[in-house]
């Protein structure tokens, strides 16, 4: 199976921005660490404390960034400069250089940064293993597979009664254990039984809750594709201790096709650890039309992988 | 009143008369969420001028953190369409849905499937909101073909109200939350 593709927010992907700064060459070497002090005193960088001071250059003089052009909003001459540099001994005259706008947060966008401006870069670890393309291990890989393919037959039996081909695998990966099973049920008169809808109802049940009166195959365990839910919580010894699980913290969603607006809050709400998508759709919430898992605003924000098994899920909705 | 009568009404007085007479019931099911231990949102489904469904937050009782008010109220109005031999379709199609806090994402998508035309709410919900507060689901037309039509949505009726509730509410802390989850309040009082 090929590694599956991170879905993370557009700071992480999008292009190097740029904006203009006023920078001068720096005349006099000697006077570059009093300069530096001044600028930071009347001129501090504020939005652009990505950006070094000073840039040098091989045969060149050393730059220095002044500050931005003043926003003129009565639309007259955008490119003003207001720093009165003309005390400041060891400077050039003013021109305009363009630099990056925001601070880079991918090795990428560094690299890219540069092409403008020297710039800070503290590179996430756990992003750039993300966006390697080789964050999951073979056995890993594995596991993704098995149960994005348990989630493809619970959608194809959906499919045989007549309702959307749409299957989810609720998963506990501390233990490597089922908790949920569940296909759509939608098309049967309750427009809100989406998959994950169901699956985190499922969840519930062997939580001891549960609010749905649910088809009753799902008490029949050895039935692979239909719905299920694991038995057995909350056992009397968690109880006591206050350890038993909590909605669906820390558990592993995968599920056949992006989640929709709904769905992708309902995991919000419930706390899931991680989601697992095979295709994606255009009114999708992880990634496609929203990217519920992190919104700006909301309590819990979650790691969301796509692609996983696509080639097979793809089949699933492509017309035939 | 249903929604299409509304929607013609020029009155306004009378209009702004019964979306208060509405939200008071609808206060009502946020009251009795709240004497259960629930977070206080109460919801009311108004169709041919008379409730066919109501709900109150059953989070906690169901250990399922999908129960909010609206869904309650949403799978009722079958109850009501079997009882009545009518298409829930339809019924939904013509009805409005009174709820004392803003609908947040979760519930706006729900919402928008069922094809309500108007929903009218309290307070804003600043955490989930999705009728603008964290994002606007209600009309956002780009989803329309899978998600279904757009809705109206009315707020600030009786916000107040639900707000005071809410306040209430969260005085208390959660005490279904496992211990792990509830240290930081208890160190903060120490």
């Amino acid at each position: 199976m090929e590694q599956p593709t991170v879905v993370l927010s557009d700071e992480y992907t999008r292009p190097v921005s740029i904006v203009d700064v006023f920078v001068a060459n720096i005349t006099n070497k000697k006077l570059t660490s009093a300069i530096v002090k001044t600028l930071a005193e009347i001129a501090p960088l504020e939005n652009l404390q990505h950006l070094k001071r000073v840039k040098g250059s091989k045969d060149g003089p050393l730059q220095i960034v002044l500050c931005q052009p003043e926003t003129d909003l009565s639309g007259g001459d955008k490119c003003k400069m207001h720093l009165d540099i003309n005390k400041i001994e060891g400077l050039g005259k003013e021109y305009l250089v363009k630099v990056p706008a925001k601070p880079p947060v991918t090795r990428k966008q560094f690299e890219e940064s540069l092409k403008y401006w020297p710039v800070n870069f503290h590179e996430d670890k756990e992003v750039a293993a993300l966006m390697s393309g080789k964050y999951f291990k073979d056995a890993e890989l594995e596991k993704i597979k098995l149960y994005m393919e348990m989630a493809v037959r619970l959608a194809e039996h959906g499919r045989v009664k007549n309702q959307l081909s749409i299957g989810a695998v609720i998963v506990d990966p501390s233990k490597d254990s089922v908790v949920a099973k569940a296909y759509d049920l939608r098309q049967s008169g309750y427009p809100l039984q989406h998959a994950v809808m169901v699956a985190i109802d499922l969840v519930a049940y062997s939580q001891g809750g549960g609010m749905w009166k649910l088809p009753e195959e799902r008490v029949v365990q050895s039935c692979d594709a239909g719905l299920w839910y694991a038995k057995g919580f909350p056992s009397e010894e968690c109880s006591k201790d206050r350890t038993e699980p909590y909605l669906c913290t820390g558990y592993d969603l995968y599920v056949t096709q992006e989640p929709c607006v709904m769905c992708s809050m309902a995991l919000v709400h419930s706390r899931i650890g991680r989601v697992f998508y095979g295709s994606a759709q255009p009114a999708g919430a992880l990634g496609s039309r929203y990217a519920i898992h992190y919104q700006p605003g909301l309590n819990h924000h979650f790691s969301v992988f796509k692609d996983c098994l696509s080639k097979v899920t793809d089949r699933l909705y492509t017309g035939s | 009143m249903n929604a299409k009568e509304w929607m013609r009404k020029e009155d306004m007085t009378t209009a702004l008369d019964c979306h208060l007479g509405w939200m008071r019931k609808a206060l009502g099911f946020a009251q009795r969420a709240l004497e259960a231990q629930e977070v206080p949102v109460g919801c009311i489904i108004i169709y041919d001028d008379k409730i066919i469904a109501n709900g109150g937050n059953e989070v906690n009782k169901t250990k399922n953190a999908t129960r909010h008010a609206e869904i309650i109220a949403i799978e009722e109005v079958r109850t009501y369409c079997a009882e009545k031999k009518l298409s829930s379709k339809d019924v939904f199609k013509s009805s409005i849905l009174y709820v004392t806090v803003e609908p947040c994402i979760m519930c706006a998508g729900a919402l928008r499937q069922i094809e309500i035309p108007l929903v009218v709410y309290g307070c804003r919900n600043e955490r989930f909101g999705g009728c603008g507060s964290i994002i606007d689901v209600s009309c956002d037309k780009a989803i329309t073909s899978n998600i279904g039509p757009t809705f109206d949505a009315i707020s600030g009726v009786l916000a107040d109200d639900a707000v005071s509730l809410l306040k209430n509410f969260y005085k208390g802390e959660n005490v279904n939350a496992p211990d792990s989850k509830r240290k930081v309040k208890k160190e903060q009082r120490s």
